[in-house]
């Protein structure tokens, strides 16, 4: 069914949200920019004086001419460390291969050396992962000092951090997912084991070393005098050690090898899927940016970004008359059938039982499932207590929790407390999680949280004793501007809570890739947890 | 003339290359038996393979093999041959031959020695033009019995410089098509440029004598075809236009001559028929003129049959070669042609020359790994005269002839139109070739509107750079090199460019035909691109493959490009010429970056053999003096001192023969000790 559309774009209300939501986008295109398209500071200088191309034209130039790339959380890091720009010092995302979607992780040696900050090993664990669950290679162009040593207890010790990389890398390749090492400067002690753990590997002449122990850590443990190259170039790993497979005389000719590399994998095969020739809606995705409200509390025309995001602007509805408060249809993005899960309201427990009916059939017929959070949570109050909203939350969580069928959410506005799992959040494994520069993600709303908090604050003896109320609003104040300041999304990116913030123009494009990536592993069948009843 | 009655039966044919493979073709059609001959470096050639029998007549350089009369007449006897074809070049305008060939019995298929001997002497046929009132360009000779710089020399040139003024050309008396030539600006030139002509004369010509006349730089080249029998008829087969030249040897030509002032063209036929009737001219020949407006020099009498002899035969429908042999069978003109032979549409010739025009004509020698039409129907509407194959080796020891490739049409413009088609058309891959500048000069405005001259291919040429097509090519090739792109099907072809931070932008570095390109592409999406190529920006749209080519709109027109890998090197066809077109490795870049020291041992890029060293062990030279001469392809190329410096060893000898790439002279750079 085709979606109509009321927007009258000359209405006053669309042109002030668009002219608001414009300006907030040019601001964060800035931001972007500063983290991908860097002044070319010394240390970049550098690094090109010594004949090596940057992280990013190297991940282009391993990518098919053309190739899209779809980065994952290009802002990790934001802000978050002295001197590191937002990246983390690592370029990732999926990009195209010699024909084939590869995960290419590659490090920036021109930020901090390309050692690994906290951000960096959480961007890196969390680009593995997209290897490992869409059975991608993984394609790593090395060019890092290892471990930040300054943090090394952020970054070493526990179960989510730097060892975990190879972990991965063995768990993959034991599972046929190719490794590939295009080790392109220093590669030292941890480090070195990213070639070493790899299928097939790289080193540039004159650039890459490996070793577990760099020069000044052999003079001091043996007295032995040796160059790094003499240590661990790619002679020495070529030709003597076997280290590494394959010797390239700069970055070029070691990426155009990569390529080939990728392009001998072999036969692979991607899930079938049902995919009609990609149409596009038949209102302009662009004018999403008047239609997203500037007030959070004004209402949300969902039906009207849907009319602009789907192939044709056309949704089968299921079950349009029962738990309004959640759209449930079948609906095209790029040519793939979908899934679509998006909210209209607050959640209900019709809208759940509604959710969970549908999820059900998503993955009986193995069609992938897309969710568009805007969520405040679920209903409160005696009689949806009494209703048992709970155990029908329980179910739409155990559905989405259970789904095997390939999950994407895009938090197009708010992602608020049970909502957010309900809706398949960063905890219910979507394959991929986008945001909107609007959107905002907490336990609770600011103002619903200062509410809670000064409640409780004012119901504590201590408070009532001093009396004042001036002091109450403060604290809520307080409350509130932490609240909003930690639910942005720029600072919920910066965390990788998500895989990065999208333009509303660019999520009919996004989804698109995030589901032909998601084809190349096979969707299994799925088996649910008890559904309370 | 008992003889010249007979029939001939078995014709051996004293040449090689196209013309050989092609007089085989006429020789056949009239029921001849063919006989080639050839040299060691010709053994597995196609006109070898031709043939009906063929006889080796000596070593690869040409005075043993095509040269020797001498072996030529044994091998004629053997195969009891009873004519001679002797082509075009080497014996052809030789009286010499043509009377021991008659000598030995047998028919020469070309005109009495008597006619080729006037001919031949540059002084004696103008002598005759003027006396029979037809204008020539001011010029002297310089015998070399006297003293090479002597001071009577001397005087002659500079009266004609101050009659005629600079430049002058100096050209061996005896010979023709540009062997020898010299071109001078200024006194300062002249010494060199006599004693280099004269030794290239004593070389292919024989004779080291020499012809000194004003060059007429900014003319056409109008040529009279002629054609004459035993029995003093004469008459002329209308006209053709060979002004784009390049070191004095035609490259594109064309019947008839187009946009001739009123009056010009039948002035010069007559004149033509005039002459050759005087020279009691009987078979056919050629009379070169000079075109200025409306204003004609003679030249000369070519006393053979002409490279370019294919566009008359094109416009006429004759064929020269069976008419030469009929002749020399005895037959007369009203027997052989029709009362009154017709000119009608229009016909175009062009010369793929395996050489660099880039590098003022080097010659590119090697395996010819590829010779085909990419379009097979094209063979049936162009005449592909070759004497190659695919896989057929490219030698320095003869010229740089690889086809001639012949089309025709009713207008002049639809000729063009389908000679551009054919010519771009034709893959060829494993050496470089004239290619593109053909091509340039097919498409240039000059040519379209008949205003070409003698000097257009040089004008042409030095402003000709090969960087849009490389960038082209270099686009076209990463698209041809991509597996998937042009599937508008899968969203990772559709979503084309997309990328969070912006367009993808891929770098890539190619080397097209020897020069190194840095291209950047930047995917705008699925259809739109832009080259980045050093720092001019190209567009490029709507890409897509269609069999063998990548086809795209790029700067506005559509051009195309194939690709194909040969054992030499990856080539490409295109719209633009055949290129050797390689992506950068990390090998080759290092190479290219270590241009910054000269190298102390100079070589030669070329094979050939070294004709004269100028320099002995422990002389000082100065940058760009002129080592050591290499002759190689036929042609001379000097090697000269990179820098100041002191000469420490020379590794050949004169008349050595050498490989590319061979050490000939090893210099020492270092500054004159201070002791």
């Amino acid at each position: 069914m085709k979606i109509a559309s009321n927007l009258n774009t000359e209405d006053a209300t669309f042109r002030e949200n668009r002219a608001r939501f414009e300006a907030a986008l040019s601001s964060y295109r800035d931001t972007l920019s500063a983290a991908v398209a860097p002044e070319e500071d010394i240390a970049i200088k550098r690094h090109r004086e010594r004949g090596k191309l940057t992280a990013r034209e190297r991940v282009q130039t391993l990518l098919d001419p053309g190739s899209p790339f779809l980065e994952i959380a290009p802002l990790a890091g934001l802000k978050l460390y002295e001197g590191v720009r937002a990246g983390a010092g690592l370029v990732s995302g999926i990009g195209r291969v010699s024909g084939r979607e590869c995960v290419v992780i590659a490090n920036d040696a021109t930020v901090k050396g390309g050692t690994y900050f906290p951000m960096t090993v959480k961007k890196h664990l969390r680009s593995q992962e997209i290897a490992l669950e869409n059975n991608l290679p993984c394609v790593y162009l090395v060019d890092s000092g290892g471990a930040f040593l300054p943090m090394q207890e952020d970054v070493f010790p526990d179960r989510e951090h730097f060892g975990r990389i190879f972990f991965n890398q063995a768990r993959m390749s034991s599972r046929g997912i190719p490794q590939i090492s295009v080790v392109m400067g220093s590669c030292t002690a941890g480090g070195a084991y990213v070639p070493a753990m790899s299928d097939e590997t790289v080193m540039v002449s004159g650039q890459a070393t490996i070793f577990l122990g760099g020069p000044p850590l052999v003079k001091a443990a043996t007295g032995e005098e040796i160059s790094a190259e003499e240590l661990g170039g790619a002679d020495v790993h070529c030709r003597i050690s076997g280290v590494s497979d394959y010797y390239a005389e700069d970055d070029r000719s070691a990426l155009a090898t990569a390529r080939r590399i990728v392009g001998n994998l072999g036969h692979h095969d991607k899930q079938s899927h049902n995919r009609e020739r990609p149409r596009q809606p038949l209102y302009d995705p662009l004018e999403i940016n008047g239609l997203i409200p500037s007030d959070p509390k004004s209402y949300f025309p969902i039906r009207e970004i849907l009319a602009r995001l789907l192939d044709g602007s056309e949704l089968d509805e299921f079950k349009k008359n029962y738990g309004t408060t959640l759209i449930c249809g079948f609906a095209r993005i790029e040519g793939y059938l979908a899934g679509i899960i998006a909210n209209d309201g607050i959640l209900f427990s019709e809208s759940a039982l509604k959710a969970t009916h549908f999820i059900q059939l998503c993955n009986q017929r193995r069609i992938p499932l897309i969710f568009l959070q805007n969520v405040v949570g679920f209903m409160v109050g005696r009689q949806y207590e009494h209703g048992g909203i709970a155990k029908d939350g329980a179910k739409m969580v155990t559905a989405v929790a259970c789904s095997s069928v390939p999950k994407f959410t895009v938090i197009i506005g708010s992602s608020y407390g049970a909502g957010n799992y309900a809706m398949a959040g960063r905890a219910y494994g979507p394959r991929f999680l986008y945001t909107w520069p609007n959107s905002r993600i907490a336990v609770m709303g600011a103002e619903q949280a200062a509410n809670v908090l000064g409640q409780i604050k004012l119901d504590s003896s201590a408070t009532r004793k001093s009396g004042s109320r001036a002091a109450l609003e403060d604290y809520k104040e307080k409350i509130r501007r932490n609240y909003l300041e930690q639910s942005d999304a720029l600072y919920a990116t910066a965390r990788l809570w998500d895989d990065g913030i999208i333009t509303p123009a660019d999520t009919r494009t996004v989804l698109g890739l995030s589901i032909s990536a998601a084809l190349n592993s096979p969707i299994q069948c799925t088996q649910y947890g008890i559904f309370r009843t | 003339m008992a003889s010249s009655a007979r029939k001939i039966r078995t014709l051996l044919i004293a040449n090689r290359g196209e013309i050989a493979c092609r007089i085989v073709k006429t020789a056949r059609s009239m029921g001849l038996k063919t006989v080639a001959v050839y040299s060691e470096a010709d053994k597995d050639a196609l006109h070898v393979a031709l043939a009906d029998s063929a006889y080796k007549i000596g070593k690869a350089e040409t005075a043993e093999s095509y040269l020797n009369s001498a072996a030529i007449l044994k091998a004629a006897g053997r195969a009891k041959a009873d004519a001679v074809h002797p082509g075009y070049g080497f014996l052809s305008e030789n009286a010499s031959f043509a009377e021991a060939v008659k000598k030995a019995g047998l028919h020469f298929i070309g005109p009495s020695p008597k006619a080729i001997r006037l001919c031949g002497d540059k002084l004696a046929s103008k002598a005759l033009a003027r006396r029979l009132s037809i204008p020539t360009v001011p010029g002297i000779e310089v015998k070399a019995a006297g003293c090479a710089s002597s001071k009577a020399q001397h005087r002659m040139i500079d009266a004609l410089v101050k009659r005629a003024g600079f430049p002058i050309l100096i050209k061996s008396a005896a010979g023709g098509g540009g062997r020898g030539m010299r071109i001078v600006r200024s006194y300062k030139e002249l010494d060199e440029a006599l004693s280099g002509a004269a030794r290239e004369a004593q070389t292919f010509f024989g004779s080291a004598d020499l012809f000194i006349e004003k060059l007429v730089e900014k003319a056409r080249h109008v040529e009279v075809q002629i054609i004459g029998d035993r029995r003093r008829n004469v008459t002329h087969l209308f006209d053709r236009d060979c002004s784009l030249q390049r070191n004095y040897q035609k490259i594109i030509e064309e019947a008839p001559a187009p946009a001739l002032q009123k009056g010009v063209s039948e002035a010069m036929r007559s004149a033509a028929v005039r002459l050759a009737s005087a020279a009691a001219y009987d078979s056919v020949g050629t009379v070169e003129f000079l075109v200025e407006d409306d204003r004609f020099y003679f030249l000369e009498v070519n006393s053979r049959l002409q490279v370019e002899h294919t566009v008359t035969e094109a416009v006429t429908a004759l064929d020269l070669v069976e008419l030469q042999i009929r002749i020399a069978e005895g037959r007369s003109l009203p027997e052989l042609l029709p009362e009154n032979p017709q000119c009608s549409g229009h016909a175009i010739e062009v010369r793929l020359c395996a050489e660099m025009p880039e590098l003022g004509y080097r010659p590119s020698t090697g395996l010819l790994h590829t010779l085909e039409f990419l379009e097979p129907s094209l063979l049936k509407e162009t005449r592909f005269d070759t004497g190659y194959r695919a896989g057929d080796r490219l030698t320095h020891y003869y010229d740089s002839l690889i086809a001639k490739l012949i089309v025709s049409a009713d207008t002049r413009q639809a000729a063009i139109s389908k000679a551009i088609g054919a010519l771009s058309n034709l893959a060829v891959g494993g050496v470089r070739t004239n290619q593109r500048l053909l091509l340039e000069l097919l498409h240039s405005s000059h040519f379209a509107a008949s205003q070409m001259t003698t000097g257009t291919v040089e004008e042409l040429r030095s402003g000709l750079n090969n960087h849009k097509a490389a960038a082209f090519l270099s686009a076209a090739k990463v698209i041809a090199s991509s597996i998937y792109v042009g599937s508008r099907d899968d969203i990772w072809d559709s979503a084309s460019g997309y990328g969070i931070s912006g367009s993808c932008l891929n770098q890539r570095k190619f080397i097209v035909s020897g020069e190194t390109i840095p291209i950047k592409l930047r995917f705008l999406d699925s259809a739109r691109m832009e080259i980045i190529a050093g720092n001019k920006k190209y567009r490029a749209l709507n890409w897509r493959r269609e069999g063998v080519k990548v086809i795209m709109t790029f700067e506005g027109c559509v051009h195309w490009a194939a690709f194909f890998e040969g054992r030499c090197g990856s080539w490409a066809a295109s719209s633009f010429g055949s290129f050797e077109i390689a992506e950068v490795d990390g090998a080759a870049l290092r190479q290219s970056n270590e241009g910054g020291a000269l190298s102390p041992v100079l070589t030669s890029a070329l094979p050939g053999k070294v004709v004269r060293i100028r320099t002995r062990k422990g002389a000082a030279v100065k940058e760009g003096q002129a080592l050591m001469v290499i002759e190689s392809m036929k042609m001379e190329h000097p090697i000269s001192a990179p820098g100041d410096a002191m000469v420490e060893k020379i590794s050949v000898a004169e008349g050595e023969s050498i490989e590319a790439g061979e050490p000939l002279i090893t210099l020492s750079f270092k500054e004159q000790s201070s002791d």
